[in-house]
């Protein structure tokens, strides 16, 4: 641990707390995720098992890389890839009245998305994609990050938790209870923070789990059996939830801007029904990267998997 | 588990119902197989490890994992839990040399590591403590934790027997009554 010296605090994890550092020996910057677990009754936190696991396993250009654990004493030290900033920091920075460059969009949806289909097809789920958990580098690379929440899912899946993902970012199924999901809560994330980059503005920005519910039933329409067929079966669902009847996702046409293919794009993510929900490996495929071909090819993307 | 099965298999056309399938990901399957043999080979305990051990034989790790099949009923923890437990042991068993009395504290680790991986809601330290009947502390059970961690260096990602026969089932769109015939003598 001697040859890393420890710089500033840059956030503080699900458990424990994060530092840029720098390594002495190889003059490398990283971030070290430091745990405490001695601290608590119960040993080695299962978020640090799992995050550190799946960590070990997840090579891909577009995830922040493990280096290295370190175990001292009570402590443990995760050395993790350094960057210097989230997308959240990033939307932030920018100018009040101006919007993402378009071309950096779709290579960071393009960038985020292949890293998340290289997850399911680990059958890993990542149930934590947000922008704040998105990171970023000066050279146009998106990294994800944060897997404390990630699980390794089984085949038939079973029943999962509801604890995962920041409200604003959670899919219509773990809302309704759904007691088991797949990857598509994934990509229900990743619809939220493509329509975040294009507009700034959160899709669904609730207050209470609720508030969320009825955020996206007065979006997408108050779902019934056409729309998501099994939804009155969820644990959750009520028949005197407010009808809301109109989908207005088409409507965000004007917000969207630059491509009609944007729309498309989301209205095929924001889908109420898991299984209609387009997968990872759908998504790169869709028409709106193909119109932005040009942009890509510049990108360093890793498209072998 | 031979390559001449899985080419075949690759053969099969899936009858599709994606909404009765949903939850077994079809689309991925292949890939998921894939990575699960490539991770097999890389975290397998050693076939003769036994023989290196001077304390301990087969027959004590047969009643260690009789008494974590045990345990796992007792809490209902996952079956997947349950492998992956015998797994992480047999591996800890082929890279140290274990005392006998040290035995059942290896076993509580590897189960008390494995429901933490695996489970929504693990039991407690406590609880593993007093499923040994106390012949360890809590301390004990923690440190052991420790160093089990340290000798797997967190390779807990890798695939049981269990898995396996659910992949393969899925791939082949198993009978319930086949699939569970095949769990059953898997165990």
């Amino acid at each position: 641990m001697e040859h890393y010296e420890k710089q500033e605090k840059i956030g503080e994890g699900s458990y424990g707390v994060v530092y840029k550092a720098l390594n002495r020996l190889t003059g490398q910057l990283v971030a070290l995720k430091n745990i405490r677990h001695n601290a608590g009754e119960e040993g080695m936190p299962s978020t640090a098992i799992r995050e550190i696991s799946l960590l070990k396993e997840l090579k891909h250009p577009n995830i922040v890389r493990l280096h290295d654990v370190v175990m001292v004493d009570s402590s443990i030290y995760l050395i993790l890839e350094y960057l210097s900033m989230d997308l959240r920091q990033y939307i932030n920075t920018l100018p009040a009245n101006q919007l993402m460059d378009p071309n950096l969009l779709s290579s960071y949806l393009f960038q985020v998305t292949s890293a998340i289909l290289y997850c399911h097809r680990r059958r890993v789920m990542h149930r934590d994609l947000t922008p704040q958990n998105l990171l970023i580098d000066q050279f146009g690379r998106v990294k994800v990050a944060d897997f404390g929440l990630g699980c390794y899912f089984q085949v038939p899946m079973r029943t999962l938790t509801h604890e995962v993902v920041t409200l604003w970012y959670r899919a219509p199924e773990i809302l309704m209870g759904c007691p088991r999901y797949a990857c598509p809560v994934d990509i229900w994330s990743i619809g939220c923070i493509f329509f975040e980059m294009a507009t700034r503005k959160t899709l669904f920005q609730g207050d209470s789990e609720i508030d969320q519910l009825f955020r996206i039933f007065r979006m997408l329409g108050t779902p019934n059996e056409d729309s998501w067929p099994g939804v009155s079966a969820l644990p959750d669902y009520k028949s005197s939830f407010p009808n809301w009847t109109n989908n207005k996702i088409g409507q965000l046409r004007e917000s969207l801007g630059s491509f009609d293919s944007s729309v498309d794009l989301l209205a095929k993510i924001i889908v109420y029904e898991p299984a209609r929900r387009l997968s990872a490996e759908q998504i790169l495929e869709h028409k709106y990267f193909k119109e932005n071909a040009n942009i890509l090819k510049s990108q360093t993307v890793n498209k072998s998997f | 588990k031979s390559d001449a099965n899985i080419s075949l298999m690759e053969n099969i056309v899936l009858p599709r119902n994606d909404r009765q399938r949903f939850y077994e990901v079809v689309q991925y399957q292949h890939d998921i197989l894939e990575n699960f043999r490539e991770s097999e080979k890389k975290h397998r305990p050693k076939p003769q490890y036994m023989r290196r051990q001077t304390d301990i034989n087969h027959s004590m790790r047969t009643i260690l994992v009789d008494w974590l099949v045990e345990v796992a009923e007792e809490y209902k923890l996952d079956t997947e839990t349950l492998y992956l437990s015998v797994s992480y042991l047999d591996r800890f068993l082929s890279q140290m040399s274990v005392k006998r009395a040290k035995l059942q504290l290896v076993g509580t680790a590897a189960m008390y590591i494995a429901s933490k991986y695996e489970e929504i809601y693990p039991p407690d330290v406590g609880e593993f403590v007093f499923l040994t009947d106390d012949s360890y502390t809590k301390a004990q059970v923690l440190r052991m934790e420790n160093v089990f961690l340290k000798i797997l260096s967190f390779n807990l990602c890798t695939p049981t027997p269990y898995v396996f026969i659910n992949t393969y089932a899925v791939l082949c769109d198993m009978p319930e009554k086949l699939k569970y015939m095949t769990l059953y003598i898997c165990e």
